[in-house]
């Protein structure tokens, strides 16, 4: 049962109530709309108009809301359960600007539905491969989740845009006070002032924005223009098939997928103060939730969907990730469809309120994948898989002309420093597994320091296995009791041998030695009788290797006693 | 392991560093037991760079408090890692010993 962490304010099963899921699904549709700029993207590359642009963000609202709604359902196999909004993200943007290029909206309506079928199909196989994703990996995804932001994130805070090739003062000025805001509402803001920094931030920014002169009567024009209702032009364009682009679409629901896992990975530990491992069940209901949401995009005619790391840094930012939120954003998004008027004022947002309002919740993401990467111990193998994957995935943002010339159908994955980044730790892992003994041992002989050769022996077994400090410690402390115990009180005189096996649940130790057995005592001694009694020492060491492990156990038999212990992982 | 100690008015502060098993308990009396008998009874154990503590030097611990007791005086720990808390949580040391993460309160309660 998961337990819910003391910086959160409304843990995933809480409701905030009704007013404070208005505000908080709006606070996040806000921070959503940034990702209105792809539709906008597609249809200036395929040379549509502008009102074509529009009736594809209203189809994104539509198919994001139920998508995000998908995602939070919490029975059945559909949907992680978590505030885990869905948008119209840049995992599709590749293959999708090559069908509309290739055959307008309806290849990649068409395309986008049958890479859905394939992302669901995928998430059927994620509850069989938990080796192919440990700590350091899942850890290394979220990180990179986060980085994967920064370029757009810093380009809007300096206020680059469409408009504006080259940073601008003005620009940066208020996204510097927007920013500023949002940290202060949050850091030495209570209660409903942390709830709703980003919110706060975003007005103070609009306020800024408005004196400054970025936001004037003409940009308001757009909403006037708007209609205040209008049903959404579901399938208007129909949907085509092309074999070629069938690569680059599969590539791209892996993208989706994958990344899908990261933030589903980042919601498990967000909301269990004991997270210890990614739930690959609930991982696969999400993936399944993002596949059936790109179906329905497909179908209604929107782009293609994954999760928002950005709103996932928000939650946690707010201390806010009830699920009744991500119901409250999707209900709002699908009835913004209905209502352009409305749906336009999230349009107008001013470029450097968005690059705010993403570095503060990037901030965000980027700690909760290095605090997973960290949970565990790290030897050169696991080094390796993290520094190679975050350095070929940097390589992306850093240098994306070296990519330029790869084949068109596995652009994607070359297009998105999460995804390269993402197969690079897969497969490194995957290799770097090659060699670890899953089983070793140690003997010791009586005079020698068993405290140096144990915790050598253990904290080096504990990094080639990524396992948790913790149990290490644990195990490590048991074993040298157990040692003090055999032959500081003279039970043996001969070696003694210790057996250790790991696997991702369980750590268990088998230790051997003759002579006469130790007693694993189930009450301790007084401490007076430490002092007194000559048999209390051995009964104390007895006490406290049992009560380290979390069972144990002695069989003897042919003059041998073994001691096993077992260790939840 | 290795024990730095230094005197803050009429208690003597003992920062241990490394492990603290069975081999090692012996030079830890060594280290501390002389100090008694030359008329120091407060004594406050830095434990932050503490590795690790099996039984057996618990038992010596306890012997190293029960001398400074019968000289009028008491042992207190300090800034103990929470691997370490929790193996005297087990043994039943935190009841007979008082714990502190802050040394000027924990000089103050002498």
């Amino acid at each position: 049962m998961p337990r819910k962490p003391s910086n959160l304010l409304y843990g995933v099963d809480e409701n905030p109530g009704w007013i404070a899921l208005v505000l908080m699904g709006f606070q996040h549709i806000s921070l959503m709309a940034i990702a209105f700029i792809f539709p906008v993207i597609i249809i200036e590359a395929i040379g549509g108009n502008l009102e074509e642009a529009e009736g594809l963000i209203r189809m994104a609202m539509l198919a994001t809301g139920i998508g995000t709604i998908l995602q939070a359902v919490n029975r059945g196999p559909v949907g992680s359960g978590y505030l885990c909004p869905l948008l119209n993200g840049p995992a599709f943007l590749s293959a999708s600007l090559m069908a509309g290029k290739m055959g307008g909206l309806s290849l990649i309506f068409g395309m986008t539905a049958v890479a859905g079928c394939f992302e669901a199909f995928f998430s059927r196989l994620l509850s069989r491969m938990r080796a192919v994703f440990p700590a350091e990996v899942t850890g290394t995804i979220v990180t990179m989740v986060g980085i994967e932001v920064v370029p757009l994130a810093v380009r809007k805070f300096l206020g680059i845009d469409r408009m504006h090739a080259v940073p601008d003062v003005t620009a940066i000025l208020i996204a510097v006070i927007t920013l500023g805001a949002m940290a202060c509402f949050n850091v030495w803001g209570r209660g409903k002032l942390r709830l709703y920094s980003v919110l706060l931030g975003m007005l103070v920014g609009y306020a800024a924005s408005a004196m400054a002169g970025l936001l004037s009567w003409e940009t308001f024009q757009v909403m006037k223009e708007a209609p205040f209702f209008a049903l959404p032009a579901v399938g208007h364009y129909g949907f085509s098939f092309e074999w070629v682009l069938l690569a680059p679409f599969l590539v791209a629901a892996l993208s989706s997928a994958l990344k899908t896992m990261g933030d589903v990975t980042t919601c498990q530990k967000i909301n269990d103060a004991q997270w210890k491992r990614p739930d690959m069940v609930n991982i696969s209901g999400g993936v399944l939730a993002c596949g059936i949401s790109n179906i329905l995009s497909g179908m209604l005619g929107a782009l293609g969907q994954s999760v928002s790391s950005s709103n996932i840094g928000l939650s946690i930012a707010t201390g806010a990730t009830s699920r009744r939120i991500a119901y409250s954003t999707g209900i709002i998004l699908i009835l913004l469809a209905f209502f352009p008027k409305f749906a336009s004022i999230f349009v107008i947002m001013p470029t450097p309120i968005m690059g705010a309002s993403l570095i503060f919740a990037v901030s965000f993401m980027i700690l909760a994948g290095l605090q997973i990467i960290m949970s565990r111990m790290i030897d050169a193998r696991k080094t390796f898989v993290i520094g190679i994957s975050i350095i070929f995935g940097l390589s992306i943002e850093f240098a994306p002309e070296l990519y330029r010339n790869v084949h068109p159908w596995i652009k994607p994955v070359f297009s998105s420093s999460l995804s390269l980044a993402t197969i690079c730790a897969v497969v490194l892992n995957l290799i770097f597994r090659i060699g670890i003994a899953k089983k070793t041992s140690l003997v010791l002989n009586p005079g020698e320091n068993p405290s140096e050769a144990i915790d050598h022996f253990m904290e080096e077994q504990g990094r080639a296995w990524g396992a948790r400090s913790e149990v290490i410690y644990k195990a490590k402390a048991a074993m040298i009791e157990w040692y003090e115990a055999v032959v500081e009180n003279a039970l043996t005189r001969k070696p003694v041998a210790m057996t250790v096996r790991f696997d991702e649940f369980n750590l268990d130790v088998d230790m051997t030695h003759e002579g006469k057995p130790i007693e694993l005592a189930a009450s301790r001694p007084e401490a007076k009788d430490l002092l007194t009694d000559p048999d209390a020492p051995l009964k104390l060491a007895g006490y406290m290797i049992r009560s380290l492990a979390d069972q144990a156990a002695i069989e003897s038999g042919a003059g041998q006693n073994c001691v096993r212990l077992h260790f939840n992982h | 392991m290795k024990v730095w100690s230094k005197r803050q008015k009429d208690v003597v502060i003992l920062a241990v560093q490394g492990r603290l098993d069975a081999a090692a308990a012996p030079f830890f009396e060594e280290q501390v037991m002389p100090m008694i008998d030359a008329g120091d009874k407060n004594f406050l154990l830095d434990l932050a760079n503490l590795d690790y503590i099996s039984s057996a030097a618990l038992r010596h611990l306890l012997f190293f408090a029960k001398r400074a007791e019968d000289q009028g005086g008491r042992v207190a720990l300090l800034s103990v890692p929470s691997p370490i808390l929790e193996i005297l949580d087990m043994a039943g040391f935190t009841q007979l010993f008082a714990v502190f993460t802050d040394q000027e309160e924990a000089l103050r309660s002498f």
